[in-house]
């Protein structure tokens, strides 16, 4: 019976201890507030264990309070400059690739190389017209297309050549298939008779003058006989090239020296026409190449050394965190 | 301006009016991780981190009592500290963690007692278990009420209670043993 005193008196010292807490802070309801109150008057342990408690909160509650040595306020956060700058630096350097890559490929089609370039649209095997262009790149000196033609090259074969800025500075530009290089000719005024077409070859007179497919350039309702001409390349070259480029529906006219200012041939230039162009005008090109080639060099550097340094802050900010 | 409308601002991203919500409660964050961590640094880091973790995630407050949200920010900030102490421990210098309050009536001897005795007391904090030490900092220390208690902690009051009662009861032990409480009273314990 004293044991069994003993262990419910045990029991009621430790339910009463897990309240003593609750107690403390007048948290309990009254039924427990009462019981509590009531075997803490029987208990002197229990008592002594509630001081103790009491004690104990009292220590933490006067414990003095603690004052931070500074503010936590937040100070704006300053955009770092990678946030803004980098974006605008990866497209600037995909938009810098992109042109590099158009400038290649203007490069690659030739659209600015020099020399003759045939006009597709009026290609002379197209038309059936023997063509003879041939021009060393760059030169000015050039000839113009033609057609075949069974003029006795070896008689005096006599062209007549008008051109329509009404200069006497008239030249033509003769092609020969017949040797290699390139056969000249050239009005040469005859005083008082006909201007005659003298062809040339490498500087000199040919004798034998092959397959001449060289002809007068005249306008068709144009024809005034008694022009002549001059054997200057240079100036040739720019009266037929101007002709050629702007008298779109002139004729191409041949006039052989048996006849009177008989048309042997009369080709529409409109149909025939090609275009000459001077030297290779694409420096800009090359310059614009160069240039976008430093310019993604340097885009690109500077995106890279930008993302490592966001990479690197964040493995900090990371590591910090 | 009251809280509501400090915090309203702030969640409309107006950091002054964030940083004036900072000021009200620094103090009181600042406490409680000092009294969670013993060590200034580490207690100003936590508190740091807390407000920037409570200004990254205002637009979550949905009400209820701001003091035991940023409390309980607060509490999780220690508890991440502690792991980073843990695992890169640093020897702290400073073993003077608040400044004498300027009591003209205290001698130098009672200074020195009350020194020791409150570093005794912030050693036996250190004893208690996280969800111990939480309780008993902000019931006892901070003064807030179970229920206040009960939101910064995210659980029941019952729960409070318990580990209340818990870390009370092993303080008390504690202090007993320090016999930073009358020595009879471990006699007749």
């Amino acid at each position: 019976m004293w044991r069994a005193f003993r262990r419910s008196k045990k029991d009621r010292c430790s339910g009463t201890r897990g309240a003593l807490s609750g107690y403390v802070d007048g948290r309990l309801n009254p039924e427990e507030e009462a019981r509590i109150e009531e075997h803490l008057n029987t208990c002197r342990g229990c008592r002594e264990d509630l001081e103790s408690l009491r004690a104990t909160v009292a220590l933490l509650r006067h414990l003095p309070e603690v004052m931070p040595s500074r503010s936590f306020a937040l100070a704006p956060v300053k955009s770092l400059p990678w946030r803004t700058v980098l974006p605008g630096l990866r497209f600037a350097t995909a938009a810098a690739v992109l042109l590099l890559a158009a400038a290649f490929a203007v490069d690659w089609s030739g659209a600015f190389e020099g020399g003759i370039v045939f006009n597709p649209r009026y290609d002379s095997d197209a038309l059936g017209i023997w063509g003879a262009g041939t021009s060393e790149e760059g030169d000015s000196y050039w000839v113009v297309a033609g057609v075949e033609n069974n003029i006795d090259v070896v008689s005096q074969t006599r062209v007549e050549l008008v051109v329509p800025d009404g200069t006497d500075n008239v030249s033509v530009a003769v092609d020969s298939v017949a040797g290699d290089g390139v056969v000249y000719g050239a009005m040469k005024s005859v005083p008082g008779g006909v201007p005659q077409l003298v062809l040339t070859k490498d500087g000199n007179e040919v004798g034998t003058w092959g397959e001449v497919k060289a002809y007068s350039m005249v306008s068709a309702s144009d024809v005034e006989p008694d022009r002549y001409a001059t054997n200057d390349t240079e100036t040739m070259g720019s009266i037929l090239y101007a002709i050629m480029k702007e008298q779109d529906g002139a004729y191409l006219n041949m006039v052989p020296a048996s006849s009177d200012n008989n048309l042997l041939y009369s080709f529409n230039l409109g149909e025939a026409k090609r275009e000459v162009k001077p030297a290779d005008n694409d420096d800009w090109l090359l310059a614009l190449e160069y240039g976008l080639i430093a310019l993604v060099a340097f885009l690109g550097s500077a995106t890279a050394a930008l993302w490592l340094r966001q990479r690197r802050a964040r493995a900090a900010e990371a590591n910090k965190g | 301006m009251d809280d509501i409308e400090l915090i309203r601002a702030s969640q409309n991203g107006d950091l002054d009016s964030f940083n004036e919500l900072v000021r009200r409660y620094q103090k009181m964050a600042y406490g409680v991780a000092f009294r969670m961590l013993g060590d200034t640094q580490a207690a100003e880091d936590a508190t740091q981190e807390a407000f920037f973790s409570a200004w990254r995630n205002i637009r979550r407050f949905r009400g209820g009592s701001f003091k035991a949200w940023v409390l309980q920010i607060t509490a999780n900030a220690c508890r991440d500290q502690l792991r980073r102490l843990k695992r890169r421990p640093v020897v702290s210098l400073e073993s003077l963690p608040y400044d004498p309050p300027s009591m003209s009536t205290e001698s130098p001897e009672d200074y020195a007692v009350r020194k020791e005795m409150a570093e005794h007391v912030q050693t036996g904090l250190t004893t208690l278990s996280h969800e111990q030490r939480v309780a008993v900092v902000l019931c006892d220390i901070q003064g807030l009420s179970y229920e206040e208690v009960a939101e910064a902690m995210g659980c029941s009051l019952g729960t409070v209670k318990s580990r209340l009662n818990r870390g009370r009861t092993h303080l008390r032990d504690y202090f007993v043993k320090m016999e930073l409480i009358s020595i009879e009273l471990r006699h007749n314990k």
